[in-house]
């Protein structure tokens, strides 16, 4: 069912999954399944979201140690208490933040910011299920409005939540993501996925509220290929999605601004996320989701690997 | 060259439409509806530019609706081509009058025909420069002299060289064809003047022209001078029954106020053969016969001829005489005839008149064959039927186109040639007698048969209250025709046709010895129309006034004296000397000749020879009657007419097909509508499924 189709400037033998042929599936787990199954052999290593259940050393057992990880097999060779070392002793907790503020439920082709975004966690969600990690959601637009926590049990309900969720009402990022930074226990992966309709300093300042408590963060910006490029055609005026407010435009002679203006925004996200070393991906949701993902997943390990 | 005109010029102020979809594509931007974007954060940060509030959109559209419109406006105008010569439109400077000019032979009285011209020439040298004139002269035609023309000079000449004629006044054809000729004006200004002494219709027909065609007249006031006219003249039998003689009964008019002293001449052959002094009363009349006068010739031309007076044409009068206008018919009896049997018959032919019969009487021992030629009819009286030579020579009289009239009584039938190979209808039986104190009563009378069309119902029902007592028995054979029957069913009346003649058989007789039919009213018509029925008579053409059409060959068939022309169907077309002696050739199948001028019209054939036909053409007397027309209502009546709506204005076909062709631009505009309208139809729709899929895709 999940028939995928050649895109263009994608290396031979790969396929990627167009989203309007995604849209017609009404589920996600099986969205999920479709597009990590399909790129996932493509790489020849799986990928790490940054922890591992690897044995990497036994050390003499001090005074303090938890007395579950003494090797007892060990201690009863040697007689020697001794403690196993994992190069990650924990599974980690994968944060998905979806922006679900009026500006997501805009889309000019087949599907929407909201979907291709629905698409995008689950997707994420199913990665990390896979490799046991912890999975929670949180839905927000001028606030909180959904929230699962993280947990090994939660994908079904993470993907149940995706699916009701409508987007509405005008967006915010600081004081949503302000109540995230409280609510985030211990360090996590955090991925935003959010169209980004804010100045990239108050951006900025909201994610850096995440940052600063050691959570690895990693920015989806969703944009229609239209929001881009202002290609309207014969419009009188146009609405604000989140506010309503119209504004007359022009937009023959708006277009080239505006295009400038967008091209700075993403520009200035780029320079801003990489100085703070918040991993920033562009999507354009016209494009396939799994070739987004493989080619994040791809930069990541190279990130992992020289990190 | 034709100009474009214009049927409803107002409709044109409809181009002002032009404005309404001017303002719908205006308007069309303000209400369109706006477009959902994600942010308009950017948008925000660029300045503003000041946004046109107005701008046209879709020019094409609005040039193809901007044309619909403006060719609509021009639809309902209805341009037209108007003919040559013609304005586009009308010009209100412009007067067209068309004059028309009386020109029958009562303006002859006194001045009143230069009287009439000069007024005709006063109202050409009185129009405008730019004004035309057309003329037509009329009287029972009309003659277009000049259409409308603004050459002077030409219209001088015409009246000049136009004389009155012989006919008599018809006003409402006239005024008709003038109101035609004006049908085509583009004139502010249109009207009829009508130059006439209107005698000779004392109620004319109301005719009827445009409404905005005004009309006149200019009367001609005649003095009633002294004059006599001749009005009527009847051909008789003289008084003394000889058949080379005949009577004329002549009645002459006054038509004067006063009295007048005149005199009559009765001129045959040219010779005045009586001239009689006469006082006719003031407007009154006086009858005049002239008994006994010779017949010199087989067609006689006579003249009757009054003393001279204001007007000369009503002073004479032509006529023809023919011998054979009395047709000869031969009455054949008994030896010894019944006291009395002759008496019924005899009075019933002598009392005829168009045709007058001539009888002569024969007994049947004396008949020989030679007594049959020349006759149109045989009466056979209740005798015995001659057999043998004498029987076949009646067959082939009978069969020659004669008619034979064969009454029943004693006399038993011993000869009698009927069926197949005879000519006689019917076969004889024995006698029929009613009962003491009853009778048989004619009970019916074929209805549908032309001698009973001729007697008329009423004669018919006058039949069926006679006696008949006796009867003989006849049993009708095949082809013949039982006309009449007693109330017992007996056969009463019964009709053979052989050849070209016909035969009839009266069951009873014709005197009071078996029946008293001969004391009926309808007795002396019965026997008349019978022997016409049987001769097949046809009356000559009654109507010889001027202006009448004359069959010339059935003319001469009513003469009867013209079997030459008749017969000589070989001899080519027939020659018309008129009384001017203009000669004219007619054919033969179509000789029908139209009469001009008072006189004689000679006919005769194309080879030289005697004169065969004559034809007297006189005027008509009521033309020269002071008219009793009421002028001021007649005019009204015109103007009424004019006013008033026409629901049966049909045009005629020429003027239907001339409207169509005139308007086939209006019938282009129309057609090219709706071809826009469908190419508009279709953009438009195309424009909003465009526009629909761009806000969808938005």
């Amino acid at each position: 069912m999940l028939r995928s189709k050649q895109s263009r400037g994608q290396a031979p033998g790969e396929r990627f999954i167009d989203p309007a042929v995604l849209t017609r599936i009404d589920n996600l787990e099986l969205i999920a399944r479709g597009v990590v199954d399909g790129f996932i052999s493509g790489l020849h290593r799986s990928p790490s979201l940054g922890m591992s259940v690897d044995f990497a050393e036994h050390r003499s057992y001090m005074p303090g140690d938890d007395v579950r990880r003494v090797d007892w097999r060990l201690f009863a060779r040697t007689d020697r208490l001794y403690v196993k070392e994992f190069e990650a002793d924990t599974n980690a907790n994968l944060h998905l933040l979806l922006d679900v503020s009026g500006s997501m439920n805009y889309g000019s082709g087949a599907v929407t910011k909201l979907e291709y975004g629905k698409m995008l966690a689950a997707s994420l969600a199913y990665l990390s299920q896979r490799q046991r990690d912890r999975i929670g959601l949180i839905a927000f637009a001028d606030d909180i409005v959904e929230r699962i926590p993280p947990s090994l049990k939660h994908f079904n309900q993470v993907l149940h939540a995706l699916d009701r969720l409508q987007a509405a009402g005008a967006g915010r990022f600081h004081e949503p993501l302000a109540k995230v930074a409280l609510q985030l226990g211990r360090r996590s992966v955090v991925a935003l996925i959010s169209d980004l309709y804010d100045t990239p300093e108050r951006l900025l300042s909201a994610i850096d509220q995440l940052r600063v408590r050691g959570n690895d963060l990693i920015v989806f910006h969703l944009l229609d290929p239209l929001e881009r490029s202002l290609e309207l055609g014969d419009v009188a005026s146009l609405e604000d999605l989140e506010t309503g407010v119209r504004l007359p435009v022009e937009t023959g002679f708006y277009r080239e601004r505006y295009r400038e203006l967008v091209d700075e925004h993403r520009a200035a996200l780029e320079r801003s996320f990489g100085a703070n070393r918040i991993d920033y991906i562009f999507a354009d949701i016209s494009q396939p989701l799994d070739n987004l993902l493989y080619r994040y997943l791809s930069d990541r390990q190279r990130q992992t690997r020289t990190r | 060259m034709a100009g474009l005109a214009w049927i409803n010029p107002l409709y044109l102020a409809g181009l002002a439409l032009l404005v309404i979809p001017l303002l719908i594509h205006l308007a069309q931007k303000q209400h369109d509806s706006s477009t959902r974007f994600p942010s308009l954060m950017f948008l925000e940060r660029i300045p503003r530019r000041e946004k046109r509030r107005f701008e046209i959109r879709n020019w094409l559209l609005l040039l193809l609706r901007c044309l619909l419109l403006a060719l609509l406006a021009l639809a309902f105008a209805r341009p037209f081509f108007s003919g040559a010569g013609e304005a586009a439109a009308l010009d209100p400077e412009r007067s067209d009058s068309v004059v028309l000019l009386d020109r029958s032979y009562s303006m002859r009285i006194g001045d009143g025909w230069e009287r009439a011209r000069a007024a005709a020439l006063e109202l050409v040298d009185a129009r405008g420069t730019a004004d035309r004139v057309g003329l037509i002269l009329f009287d029972e035609e009309t003659l277009l002299l000049s259409d409308l023309t603004s050459d002077a000079a030409a219209l001088r000449a015409l009246l000049r060289e136009s004389s009155p004629g012989y006919r008599a006044t018809r006003l409402a054809s006239a005024i008709e064809q003038a109101a035609r000729l004006l049908e085509g004006s583009t004139a502010g200004r249109k009207r009829i003047v009508m130059i006439s002494d209107f005698r000779g219709e004392a109620a004319p027909r109301v005719p009827r022209i445009a409404p905005d065609i005004e009309f006149e007249t200019r009367l001609i006031e005649l003095a009633d001078n002294a004059n006599a006219a001749l009005t009527a003249v009847e051909i008789l039998p003289a008084s003394n029954g000889a058949a080379d003689e005949f009577a004329l009964a002549v009645e002459i008019s006054n038509r004067a106020d006063d009295t007048l002293q005149t005199t009559l001449a009765l001129e045959l052959g040219g010779r005045v053969l009586s001239r009689r002094a006469l006082e006719l009363p003031a407007g009154g009349a006086v009858s005049e016969t002239f008994d006994r006068v010779p017949v010199n010739a087989d067609l006689q031309r006579g003249l009757l001829r009054l003393g001279d007076d204001a007007l000369a044409a009503d002073n004479r009068l032509h006529f023809v005489y023919s011998r054979t206008q009395q047709l000869p018919v031969l009455v054949v009896e008994r030896d010894t005839p019944r006291a009395n049997q002759a008496v019924y018959l005899n009075n019933a032919l002598r009392l005829a008149r168009a045709p007058a019969f001539h009888v002569e009487r024969r007994s049947v021992d004396d008949l020989e064959p030679a007594d049959l030629q020349n006759r149109a009819a045989i009466v056979l009286d209740d005798v015995a039927l001659p057999g043998g030579e004498l029987g076949d020579a009646l067959g082939a009289f009978v069969a020659a186109g004669g008619g034979l009239l064969v009454a029943v009584g004693d006399t038993a039938p011993v000869y009698w040639p009927a069926g197949d190979d005879g000519f006689l209808p019917g076969s004889p039986d024995r006698r029929v007698d009613a009962a003491r104190g009853t009778a048989f009563e004619l009970a019916g009378f074929a209805p549908a048969h032309p001698l009973a069309a001729a007697l008329g119902p009423r004669q018919v029902a006058d039949l069926a209250g006679a006696n008949v007592f006796s009867y003989r028995v006849f049993e009708a054979n095949d082809g013949d025709r039982v006309l009449a029957r007693f109330d017992d069913g007996g056969a009463a009346l019964l009709e053979r046709a052989v050849g070209d003649g016909r035969v009839l058989v009266l069951t009873t007789t014709l005197d009071r010895h078996w029946n008293d039919l001969a004391l009926q009213p309808a007795f002396v018509p019965l026997l008349q129309q019978a022997l016409r029925y049987l001769t097949a008579y046809q009356a000559p053409a009654g109507d010889t006034r001027i202006g009448s059409v004359v069959d010339v060959l059935r003319h001469a068939r009513a003469l009867a004296g013209a079997d030459a022309v008749v017969a000589a169907a070989d001899l080519g077309p027939l020659v018309i000397e008129s009384p001017s002696t203009r000669a004219l050739r007619l054919q033969r199948d179509a000789a029908l000749l139209t009469l001009d001028e008072p006189g004689f019209y000679q006919v005769h054939n194309a080879a030289p020879g005697d004169v065969e036909i004559v034809v007297a053409a006189n005027v008509d007397p009521a033309e020269s009657a002071p008219g009793g027309l009421d002028l001021e209502r007649f005019v009204e009546d015109i103007r009424t007419s004019a006013a008033t709506p026409r629901a049966d204005a049909a045009p005629t076909l020429r003027q239907a097909a001339a409207r169509e062709r005139e308007q086939r631009l209006a019938f282009a505009i129309l057609a090219a509508l709706l071809v826009l309208l469908l190419v508009e139809a279709l953009s438009a729709n195309w424009l909003g499924m465009r526009r629909s899929a761009r806000r969808k895709e938005a």
